[in-house]
């Protein structure tokens, strides 16, 4: 199965939401890399078919999209940013209400909500009101609308935002699981989110799509360019107007910063292995 | 396509705040419609009356002629009020009355007999035993003007007096029942204020809750949805609003039959004396079957424009405020239902909320004179609205099915929003 994106553009008057964006995905989960205002869910939105490009097109392998009319959303799942869904819904009730919009056979309903629920882990919250699920319960009912169609392409917009750590890496896992067979496009401006689940990561920038490739490789970019360079408070200030400062941590003797710069900073700074932090904090710097 | 329009109808219309507001408006109508009863209808000519203490007497005496007059109109029931009439108004015109309260009248005084049986009794019964000659005369007139307008080339007079000929023909009312109740209810437009609000709770977020709960990019990625959402929420509307305006309907009907006591549900609708010139032939029942489902077609009209505005705000507040406004220009060009300018008749035809005023549209022959040819006004309302109504329908869909802002503001320019 191939997701293929061509020279896709997306304009609002005379500003660039999506310039010329191309990517090939197959089975495996993406990150979509960006900082807000960067194009992630103008291009999500593309691809679930919401929004139509102004030039390009979206082949599902190897056919427009366009043509396959309601059978390319059939193989669409989508979990939309910060979704609330129906507060005065039921979990139960907002599943069988997409269960309606998605076109499932009524016979199938019944089943097909125990499954997500229990891949979920939602089965005890299945009568509660939508309105009283806290924020995880929320993204992992929006997880179970997203694959009551079983889709081939599961498309997680921001999926992690304002979750706690365990939520987060319980929404991880459960991403993971759902990988198999299927094209996972996680967008997110949280880059451990993505990190170790990611086959691939995109990178956008303005509209563009600046940097594709998988963790390492994308790592191997900024090799011997993180530096660890340990300051007093006093200092800081200095090198954060200089370099590109990716983390700040307090030290014995003072705070370390952690620093991508093509040359040692001020010559006092201690090589780091990469991450894919510095490699976003690289680009989104230039 | 069942499925879909439940759900719909779940999450917009069965919302606590919609349930609890239909309750507490029910209790308000049934309230407005008792205290207009107690306090009396000064709207109503000659029907003034408040159910009071006071009048008591007024009010025994009042149903006990009408159990006795009402029904087939006979030459003893003529002769009876005749006698009354005349009675009173010998007694009445030397001035030599007592003005004192006594025990063989009516409504405990003389004059008061002789009001009560004027406003109450001759003067309906006169108009009744005297609307078939006086409806004859009318087609006599018109079938001259029919002969003179065709020489002088108005066609426009020529087909509206062809209009009177063919239809107020034949006329003739044989039954005398209380009408003026009948006039009442016709008339009573509070519960449409009701409908007016539990629309602006129903509708009005009904397309701008998609996009503040985010759901709208995942209905349209979905192939229901996508195909079939636009038309399921337009369904909904036009349950929501059938639901209302027969609720609402049927409530009046009872409480107005519990309090006045309806009678003659199947005497015609020109029995009235307010409808003495209407072009409809019908009974009061039919009337008011026609006045709900003009209400109906009415309330959807407007309902598909709220809808409009719900798809396309992100906020909730602004469609309220532009509906709301919608709503007082729209009943203040329905005020012109009746204008002889073309400018405000135009205005009264486009506003749907000139089919909410059905008594207005059809109390007298209103005509509208398209090309020097005669159409009833009503006609051309509801052909105008049903033709609002498909240019809506087929905006919304537009602007659901197509998200991409470049075409919304095409379209807008199109339509010169």
């Amino acid at each position: 199965m191939e997701l293929r994106l061509e020279n896709i553009k997306k304009f609002y008057g005379k500003q660039y939401a999506l310039d010329d964006f191309s990517a090939a995905l197959t089975e495996g989960i993406y990150g979509l890399l960006g900082p807000n205002g960067a194009g992630k869910t103008t291009l999500i939105n593309i691809i679930i078919g919401a929004l139509e490009a102004n030039e390009g097109k979206v082949f599902l392998d190897g056919i427009d999209v366009k043509q396959m009319c309601t059978s390319y959303l059939n193989r669409i799942g989508y979990l939309p940013q910060d979704p609330t869904f129906y507060k005065n819904f039921r979990s139960d009730e907002f599943l069988k209400y997409m269960c309606a919009i998605k076109d499932i056979p009524a016979k199938c309903v019944k089943s097909r909500i125990e499954e997500v629920l229990e891949l979920v882990n939602l089965t005890d919250s299945y009568k509660k009101k939508i309105g009283a699920l806290s924020g995880g319960m929320r993204q992992r009912l929006g997880i179970a609308q997203a694959i009551l169609n079983r889709p081939d392409i599961l498309v997680l917009d921001e999926p992690t935002a304002g979750l706690d750590p365990v939520e987060r890496i319980r929404f991880r896992n459960i991403i993971s699981k759902l990988s198999k067979d299927k094209i996972v496009l996680l967008a997110t401006h949280i880059v451990p989110d993505v990190e170790y689940i990611a086959k691939e990561i995109l990178i956008l920038r303005k509209g563009k799509l600046v940097k594709k490739g998988t963790p390492k490789a994308l790592e191997k970019v900024v090799e011997g360019k993180v530096w660890n360079v340990v300051v007093s408070e006093g200092d800081v200030e200095k090198y954060t107007y200089k370099y590109p400062v990716g983390n700040v941590k307090r030290v014995e003797n003072g705070l370390q910063l952690r620093i991508v710069s093509e040359c040692n900073p001020e010559g006092v700074g201690e090589a780091a292995i990469p991450s894919l932090e510095d490699v976003f904090l690289s680009i989104m710097e230039k | 396509m069942i499925r879909l329009t439940y759900f719909e109808i779940r999450k917009n219309y069965l919302r606590g705040y919609v349930v609890i507001a239909l309750l507490v408006f029910l209790l308000l109508n049934i309230f407005i419609i008792y205290k207009n009863y107690v306090s009396g209808d000064s709207n109503t000519l000659g029907y003034n009356l408040p159910h009071s203490a006071k009048y008591e007497k007024w009010w025994n005496s009042y149903d006990d002629m009408h159990d006795k007059l009402s029904g087939k109109l006979t030459m003893d029931k003529v002769r009876f009020v005749v006698d009354e009439y005349n009675r009173l108004i010998a007694m009445v015109s030397d001035r030599s009355y007592s003005t004192e309260e006594q025990e063989d009248t009516y409504t405990g005084y003389i004059w008061g007999d002789y009001v009560f049986i004027t406003k109450y009794f001759y003067r309906p019964m006169k108009y009744i035993s005297t609307y078939e000659s006086a409806i004859k005369q009318v087609i006599k007139n018109a079938e001259d003007n029919i002969e003179f307008y065709s020489q002088s080339g108005n066609n426009f007079d020529k087909t509206k007096n062809q209009f009177i000929k063919e239809h107020y023909s034949e006329r003739k009312v044989s039954v005398f029942y209380n009408s003026k109740v009948w006039d009442i209810l016709f008339k009573y437009s509070f519960s449409d204020l009701l409908i007016i609000l539990l629309m602006f709770l129903g509708i009005v977020p009904i397309f701008v809750n998609e996009k503040v709960s985010k759901m709208e990019p995942l209905i349209l990625s979905s192939r229901k949805g996508r195909i079939n959402m636009s038309f399921v929420k337009v369904f909904s509307v036009l349950l929501y609003i059938v639901f209302l305006v027969s609720f609402f309907s049927s409530i009046n009907f009872l409480v107005f039959k519990l309090l006045y006591g309806l009678s003659g549900i199947e005497m015609p609708i020109y029995a009235i004396e307010a409808f003495q010139y209407t072009p409809l032939n019908c009974s009061v029942g039919m009337f008011y079957v026609l006045q709900i489902l003009l209400k109906a077609l009415g309330f959807f009209v407007f309902g598909m424009w709220i809808c409009i505005i719900s798809a396309l705000f992100q906020r909730v507040i602004y469609p309220y405020l532009i509906s709301a406004l919608s709503m007082v220009v729209g009943i203040y060009a329905s005020g012109y239902v009746a204008s002889i300018e073309t400018i405000k008749t135009i205005l009264a035809l486009i506003s749907p909320f000139t089919l909410l005023s059905s008594n207005r549209l059809f109390n007298e022959l209103l005509a509208v004179n398209i090309r020097d040819i005669f159409y009833l006004r009503a006609h051309v309302a509801i052909i105008i609205q049903v033709c609002i109504m498909v240019f809506l329908y087929f905006l919304i869909y537009t602007l659901i099915s197509t998200k991409s802002l470049g075409i919304k503001k095409k379209l807008f320019m199109k339509v010169g929003v």
